[in-house]
């Protein structure tokens, strides 16, 4: 059976480390990846469950709390998951959060939340202590992100719903900021390969970006942290955004290494078609499908080191 | 400016990254009649939840959520918690939302459904037969806290009405779909 056409991706080519492996990865079905509600069970429990209804949970190395089952197992039609025991998310998908470690009586932001995944993950991570506000402007998506929160049976949620490049002041100051912005979601064409017909414009979705990126950084406090991610392999989404914000913010803003160990990635990029980028970018995270069978992801995460230059309003 | 102005400004001025509190957006319910109805069917402390606010989102449940939520001043909140309580009735009750996440915390009115076929009819709201003798945790009928392998799988109401006692899921709908 012939591959995808991956005409889409050709532009890639020069920054993909082996491109037989990445197109070989993109033909493969997408394994089903899961974390443990850890407010209700022990990961080692819950994999016991797992086992005796048939499957062959296996233990994502960089995050124990999380499983991979083969394609095609249908997990969200099981008891454990309509009794939260667990929540289905794409592997490279929870990386953000992981990053980020949210603690326990932390104000957590996540700008672009719906239908919450990563905000369920970081509501448990903070083991149903402080605050998380999840904020998306879409009311539909918004509502799947409730049943979620019923199912898992999380507290320390409050939902806004607003354009997040326009949140005011008056939401406060927070120790996480999560910007898992809309993108072009390229890295999800295992899952959706209508993805590779779509028309693309690189940097159609840059300004959008940028200004939720903007947002994240002013919201933040003074030490704490932002994870800008995309679904996307596109640099005009990805380092050209995190890079605008850098310069803007002269200094304020300081990346920190997005690596965890036993994950395989490769550094973000410090130029792109003629485009230089500071070299302080390669400190971000690039996941491409072919390291560890999954969909492509990118992440940056920034530490807040001293209050932004006053440019506008904030 | 004179500085005795700058500082009447600053007095008067609010902090606009203040953060609210959970009851500047909810008025708290009082449910203690509710929850020491629960405490004397499951024997889960009404204490429990002392760390939450129960509110009425709207006209069909009460809902919990965290009391020490830092919320913003701005924009409005249009969520808050999880539903937690079908108040207003003879026999007050868990939703199921929090009959799953509560139950674990019930030391009677518990029963164990092991057979996968016995909860498969269970959840197709199949009329399920009991002897009695094979549930101790059960003392008589009304609502029961349902378990499957250490899982709650939500509420039931157990019936005495006829010579052998009854079993009937109270599940709503949308979480049966879900299966
Ligand atoms: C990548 S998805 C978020 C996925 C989510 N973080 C999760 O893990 O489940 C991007 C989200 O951004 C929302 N969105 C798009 N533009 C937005 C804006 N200006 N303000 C707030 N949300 C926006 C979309 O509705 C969509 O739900």
């Amino acid at each position: 059976m012939p591959g995808p056409d991956l005409s889409l991706f050709e532009r890639y080519r020069p920054i993909i480390d082996d491109w037989s492996a990445f197109s070989a990865a993109l033909a493969r079905p997408l394994p089903s990846v899961l974390w443990c509600n850890t407010l209700r069970l022990s990961s080692e429990h819950l994999a016991q469950l797992l086992r005796r209804d048939g499957f062959d949970p296996q233990p994502i190395p960089w995050y124990p709390k999380a499983f991979k089952l083969p394609p095609g197992v249908r997990a969200g039609k099981t008891l454990p998951f309509l009794t939260g025991c667990f929540h289905l998310q794409e592997e490279v998908s929870q990386l953000p959060v992981v990053l980020l470690d949210p603690q326990p009586g932390d104000r957590l932001l996540d700008l672009c939340a719906a239908p919450g995944n990563k905000t369920l993950q970081a509501a448990v991570h903070m083991h149903n202590r402080g605050t998380v506000i999840a904020n998306d402007k879409s009311k539909h998506r918004l509502g799947i992100m409730r049943r979620n929160i019923e199912r898992l049976g999380v507290t320390n949620i409050a939902i806004l719903q607003a354009d997040a490049s326009n949140l005011p002041k008056r939401l406060g100051r927070f120790d996480r900021v999560l910007a898992d912005v809309p993108c072009s979601c390229q890295g999800t064409s295992r899952k959706n390969p209508e993805v590779l017909r779509l028309g693309f414009r690189p940097g159609a979705r840059q300004r959008g970006q940028t200004s939720i990126l903007r947002k994240a950084v002013q919201r933040c406090r003074v030490g704490g942290r932002v994870a800008y991610s995309t679904c996307t392999y596109a640099p005009e989404e990805n380092e050209a955004v995190v890079d605008q914000i850098l310069s803007e913010a002269d200094g304020a803003l300081r990346l920190l290494p997005a690596r965890l160990p036993g994950l395989v990635g490769r550094p973000g990029l410090s130029s792109w078609q003629g485009q230089d980028f500071d070299s302080s970018l390669q400190q971000c995270l690039r996941v491409y499908p072919h390291h560890q069978d999954t969909g492509g992801f990118f992440v940056a995460l920034l530490h807040k080191a001293a209050e932004l230059p006053k440019v506008g309003g904030r | 400016m004179s500085l005795g102005q700058d500082i009447a400004w600053s007095l008067l001025s609010p902090d606009e990254e203040a953060t609210t509190s959970v009851l500047d957006w909810v008025q708290e319910v009082d449910v203690s009649d509710e929850l020491s109805h629960i405490e004397e069917r499951f024997g889960i402390a009404a204490n429990s939840f002392d760390d939450c606010v129960v509110f009425r989102p709207n006209s069909k449940w009460l809902a919990l959520v965290n009391r020490d939520l830092q919320l913003p001043q701005r924009p409005a909140v249009m969520g808050l918690g999880m539903p937690f309580l079908y108040p207003d009735m003879r026999f007050p009750r868990f939703t199921t939302a929090a009959a799953i996440r509560f139950g674990h915390l019930a030391s009677r009115h518990i029963i164990d459904l092991e057979d996968v076929d016995t909860v498969r009819r269970f959840v197709d709201l199949q009329v399920i037969p009991l002897d009695p003798q094979d549930h101790p945790l059960v003392s008589g009928p009304g609502h029961l806290l349902v378990r499957h392998r250490g899982m709650i799988l939500g509420l039931g109401n157990c019936r005495r009405d006829t010579p052998q006692w009854t079993l009937l899921a109270m599940l709503p709908k949308t979480w049966r779909e879900m299966l």
